[in-house]
């Protein structure tokens, strides 16, 4: 299965990224073959929408699963509705991530876990 | 002459000194454009004649005739568009009513349909012209119900007018 880790690097050993649409990057891993291949979030600094636009390049790149700290409303709409599952409360390295997704630990969510602008820290994310 | 009461800071006493000075003052159009929260109608008591709806135009995507070639998702500065397969999901909270992917859209595939974001007041207070924005609670654009008044406001006659505005809003950008 084709998962994608937010991370705050680009390889198996960079850390879990707990925000999903502002996360500085993805790590994308078969957890079937452990193959993996970064990618940019081009979301990261965007001024509004950062949970939808990130959402859509996961959809793009053909992901079944998101596996991150914690999703918001508008990016767990996207993913709910492109039939992606979302594991949330994940920590650690990306390679303990796809661990415990493969030992069956994660649970998945069926509501936001954050609430609207909480990873964008600042004024946006405080007000 | 216009007099605008502004404010960085919310709680200085906008309102107070707004319609201080309005009730000082003969001929006198009020306009309240805190639209998020509107107090000078506390303390004015104004009868309200007229209710009018603000709009904006947000897209409305007809599936039988979208062909999934995502030009509308790439353009929108605001992420207001996805799009899963054929399927196009819109976020009316996040668009700004620019028009762009209606003009975009190869297909012809997407129409605007106005969606209401509040209302503007009208109406008199004592012997004044008074006039209010209300931002529909949970919608976060208030500029344009802010553009609105003040559009309105140059088709009113008057002598004296005196807005409040709380410009956080502006301060941030939004």
């Amino acid at each position: 299965m084709k998962l994608c880790i937010s991370s705050t690097g680009k390889d198996l050993q960079a850390g879990v990224d707990p925000r999903f649409g502002r996360a500085a990057g993805y790590v994308i891993v078969d957890s079937d073959t452990g193959a993996f291949e970064s990618a940019e979030n081009p979301a990261a600094m965007a001024g509004g929408g950062a949970g939808t636009k990130a959402a859509q390049m996961v959809i793009d790149r053909g992901a079944q699963a998101v596996l991150t700290g914690n999703i918001g409303p508008n990016a767990f709409a996207v993913l709910n509705a492109a039939g992606i599952v979302m594991y949330t409360g994940v920590s650690g390295s990306v390679q303990d991530a796809v661990d415990a997704f493969n030992s069956g630990r994660l649970q998945t969510v069926s509501a936001p876990t954050a609430p609207a602008h909480a990873g964008s820290g600042g004024r946006r994310g405080c007000s | 002459m216009i007099i605008a009461v502004a404010s960085g800071k919310g709680g200085t006493g906008k309102t107070t000194v707004a319609v201080s000075i309005a009730l000082s003052l003969d001929v006198v159009q009020f306009v309240d454009c805190d639209v998020e929260e509107p107090n000078a109608a506390i303390f004015l008591r104004p009868v309200i004649a007229e209710k009018i709806p603000v709009t904006m135009p947000v897209p409305e995507v007809d599936e039988s005739k979208c062909s999934g070639c995502r030009k509308c998702a790439e353009l929108c500065a605001y992420n207001a568009l996805v799009v899963i397969g054929k399927r196009v999901l819109v976020f009316p909270h996040m668009c700004h009513g620019c028009g762009g992917c209606t003009l975009i859209c190869p297909e012809k595939a997407i129409a605007v349909k106005p969606r209401e974001i509040g209302t503007i007041e009208t109406g008199h207070a004592h012997s004044m012209e008074f006039m209010q924005g209300i931002l529909n609670v949970g919608d976060p654009m208030a500029t344009p119900i802010i553009g609105q008044l003040r559009a309105r406001q140059r088709f009113l006659h008057t002598g004296y007018r005196t807005h409040t505005v709380r410009p956080a809003r502006f301060a941030s950008g939004g």
